[in-house]
């Protein structure tokens, strides 16, 4: 498919200096790109010191194919005059499928997007990750938590023991 | 140019085996931890407090809380309540005295009687959630008429949404504050309210931002106000007498059900969505087609109990006015003007499109109704009633498929029958049927989906269900026992909120039953106050009123009924009519030695027990004279004992709707 020629591209530079080229449409889903691009709109390089090559990567396959469904859609109403409610339906479990496998990510990079989701202030992505996050602690024991995420417990077992006690109501057994 | 790099994603793959490296989620900044952690369950959150140094006050500061108990969910008990309520206790009490609440919602759905530390421990929840300025509030009760919310609810300068949500079926409790405050309310929604005009200024004035306003299951009184910056109105299965809103500014508006006698259109002109879907529609219709107003602005029409025949021209004329319609939809079912049923046949259906299209072709003709049938019978709805615009706020949650099967088994017909009524149906209206003669030719008979299912899965009973009950009494006494010693009432027209709306009208309609029948019959009518059911029987032999209360009178501070000086002021009436005068009587209150209940939702299958035993009582004794007891006496009612006027009724009202 070919995209036509007059379309702005912009070029994205990681904090490791890849580069990366995408079209404006892409870029504008990243709203921190996006006001830039409104203060300034000559600009076509841009700099991203807190975002690695790997995740940026990432980020810009997340924007591309939410730009393309978007697209899709709007060409499919194009056509019809209306869209029809069950291919509207499917276009959207088909993306919801797609960001299911996306976020098949080892917890380190889960932590990555999320920060440069937040960086870049791509909504849907920050949603998707924060969610993905809280699923993944959701009905875990506290030590089954601290495996899945690394985190190391700095708390001595009095100290903990103690917190506990203080919280007893979250700790009690269900039935 | 330089060379672009394609995107290349890490092989995911690979990067799933397990990883052993430093722990990045707690070197997340705080506000990002926080979005974590604010879509888990308060007691998750709590539980993080152990996870390490980072973490130990964490949950104190998570800017949404989200409390939520009801008990619908199988591992509802007596202890999870009482869990429930120490976990919000100790929250909220810990939570972080500079910490900004985002949103803040509490939900409390199910049986009262389990509730009540709860009902009692909520003002104060909702006093101390205040205290943090939160900018979201969503509070579900259902089943607490003696909640008073706290007044610091109304005075909050951060607040922008507010949604306050009974679940009573028809049934309101007053939304009473002392004042109102909310400089920043941009969203309101109330269900179950009964709204009086002092209210509804205090809220106008109060809310000076206000955008949306949604009102649900409301008793609105004869209203007249003006909301200046109001986007969207939405009235659903409200009840009112006149309405006159004003708000120049409205861009959707809709009016789904209920009963409004006369809605003003003034200032509507700006709508952008307009949905008329009510039991009044050729008026409405009527009424926002005078004096010739047209609809710039109108984008989508949507029209309930459209018919072909009658309802057409008045669609047509309001589609001539709106020339920037792109869709207007038609639900059928009921034909508004003539109370026949629509039979939306394949071949009207093409008729209709066929007439909209060729006159408005650049309109889309959307059919809703009949026609959609859903092809599988699908699952009681709950409250997912209509697509609103704050759709997900205050729906049910399904219930558990096998609890289902198991309370609808004795029922299944029923049941079943409800499963194929059309998706769109909330409310059975009987048309040409009218068996206490009370409406003056516009409203017939409505019994609501959602009440049958309420009585089918043994909850709390609204008055729909008490009439039809009452209906099937009036009936059988009549045409079965041929019995002229007593006459059932309509409950709807002496319920205490129709007292509140018309007490004219209950006055009139108790003396015209006074006046129609022989002084020593007994006049027996069920009656909710305070969604609480009582059966009452008048005596005019004797100026008596004798009742029968499921519960006991220390539990409630005796019977304190706004009927009390109805029913004298209607004797009084009667007397003088029939040319009686003398020291005008008041009626002696008697109460009827019965049955009490147990739990706190009973009252309404109880009261079917009671006006059953005393009927039946009276049409066995030889002079027809009414017991002094009901029995049994001794011990409550049983599930056996309710299960079986909940059939009796099943069955009368299968052959009544289907």
């Amino acid at each position: 498919m070919a995209r036509s020629s007059t379309e702005n591209m912009i070029t994205l530079m990681s904090s490791d200096g890849e580069e990366f080229m995408v079209t404006e449409k892409v870029a504008r889903e990243c709203t921190t790109i996006r006001n830039m691009l409104e203060d300034d709109c000559v600009i076509t390089n841009i700099p991203l010191p807190n975002v690695t090559s790997d995740i940026l990567s990432m980020v810009i396959e997340y924007c591309m194919e939410h730009v393309a469904a978007a697209e899709k859609a709007a060409a499919e109403t194009a056509e019809k005059g209306s869209s029809s409610a069950p291919a509207a339906a499917k276009a959207n479990k088909d993306l919801e499928e797609w960001d299911k496998a996306f976020m098949n990510v080892d917890v380190y990079t889960l932590c990555d997007l999320i920060l440069a989701a937040n960086y870049l202030n791509v909504s849907g992505l920050l949603d998707l990750t924060i969610q993905t996050a809280a699923n993944l602690i959701k009905g875990k024991s506290p030590e089954q938590i601290r495996k899945t995420f690394h985190i190391q417990n700095d708390l001595s077992l009095e100290e903990e023991e103690k917190i506990r006690s203080q919280t007893p109501w979250a700790f009690e057994k269900s039935e | 140019m330089t060379t672009c790099t394609q995107p290349v994603r890490p092989n995911a793959s690979q990067k799933v085996v397990s990883y052993t490296g430093p722990d990045r989620l707690s070197a997340l900044p705080d506000v990002l931890l926080y979005k974590i952690l604010s879509s888990l369950d308060p007691r998750e959150v709590t539980q993080t407090c152990i996870l390490s140094k980072r973490w130990r006050n964490l949950w104190t500061s998570v800017p949404c809380l989200h409390f939520e108990i009801s008990d619908r969910t199988t591992t509802f008990s007596k202890e999870s309540c009482r869990r429930f309520k120490k976990m919000v206790n100790a929250y909220i009490l810990s939570y972080e005295e500079a910490a900004c609440l985002h949103s803040f919602h509490l939900s409390c759905r199910g049986r009262r009687y389990l509730h009540k530390g709860i009902a009692d421990a909520a003002p104060m929840w909702i006093e101390q959630a205040m205290k943090h300025k939160p900018n979201k509030v969503q509070l579900n009760f259902s089943h607490y008429e003696r909640l008073r919310l706290p007044d610091s609810l109304y005075l909050c300068n951060s607040l922008e949404e507010l949604y306050i949500i009974f679940h009573f079926g028809v049934n309101t409790i007053p939304f009473e504050p002392d004042e109102v405050c909310l400089p920043k309310l941009k969203r309101l929604q109330l269900r179950c309210a009964s709204i009086s005009p002092d209210a509804m200024k205090k809220i106008c004035y109060g809310c000076p931002m206000l955008e949306s306003l949604s009102l649900e299951n409301c008793l609105l009184d004869k209203q007249d106000v003006t909301f200046g910056s109001l986007k969207s109105l939405s009235l659903r299965y409200c009840y009112s007498g006149y309405i006159g809103f004003s708000a120049p500014k409205v861009e959707y508006f809709s009016l789904v059900g209920g009963r409004i006698e006369l809605i003003s259109f003034s200032n509507l002109v700006n709508v952008e969505v307009l949905e008329l879907r009510g039991p009044c529609l050729m008026d409405l219709l009527k009424e926002a087609l005078r004096d010739f107003r047209i609809f710039h602005k109108l984008k989508r029409f949507i029209v309930g109990d459209f018919c072909m025949n009658c309802t057409s021209s008045a669609v047509s004329s309001l589609l001539d006015r709106a020339s920037k319609l792109e869709t207007l939809t038609l639900w059928h079912g009921y034909c508004s003007e003539t109370r026949e049923c629509y039979s939306g046949s394949q071949n009207s259906r093409e008729k209709v499109e066929y007439w909209f299209n060729s006159q408005w072709p650049e309109v889309d003709v959307e059919l809703r109704g009949q026609n959609d049938l859903p092809q599988q019978p699908c699952r009681p709805k709950g409250k997912e009633k209509v697509p609103s615009e704050t759709s997900g706020i205050g729906s049910e949650q399904l219930l558990d498929k096998k609890y289902l099967d198991r309370l609808y088994e004795s029922e299944q017909s029923v049941y079943e029958m409800l499963m194929l009524q059309p998706r769109d149906t909330d409310i059975f209206i009987l048309e040409n049927c009218d068996p206490w003669g009370t409406h003056t030719g516009e409203v017939k008979f409505i019994v609501n989906v959602e009440d049958i299912l309420e009585c089918l899965k043994r909850d709390r009973l609204n008055i729909s269900i008490l009439k039809m009950y009452s209906w099937l009494w009036k009936e059988k006494l009549t045409s079965e026992w041929g019995l002229k010693s007593v006459i059932v009432l309509d409950p709807e027209m002496v319920s205490a909120n129709n007292i509140q709306i018309d007490k004219e009208r209950v006055i009139d309609y108790l003396k015209t039953s006074f006046l129609s029948v022989e002084p020593k019959t007994y006049i027996l009518f069920p009656y909710n106050e305070r969604n609480h059911w009582t059966v009452m029987v008048v005596s005019l032999a004797n100026y008596t009123l004798y009742y029968a209360n499921s519960i006991d009178r220390t539990r409630r501070g005796g019977p304190i009924y706004s009927i009390r000086d109805i029913l004298n002021i209607a004797l009084k009436d009667y007397l003088s009519d029939i040319k009686i005068r003398r020291n005008y009587p008041t009626f002696k209150w008697t109460e009827l030695l019965c049955s009490k209940q147990k739990d706190d939702f009973e009252c309404g299958y109880f009261s079917m027990l009671y006006m059953k035993g005393i009927l039946t009582a009276i049409f066995h004794d030889e002079n027809h004279v009414l017991p002094r007891s009901i029995e049994p006496v001794g011990r409550p009612y049983v599930e056996k004992d309710i299960a079986k006027v909940v059939n009796e009724l099943m069955e009368f009202m299968k052959h009544q709707l289907f």
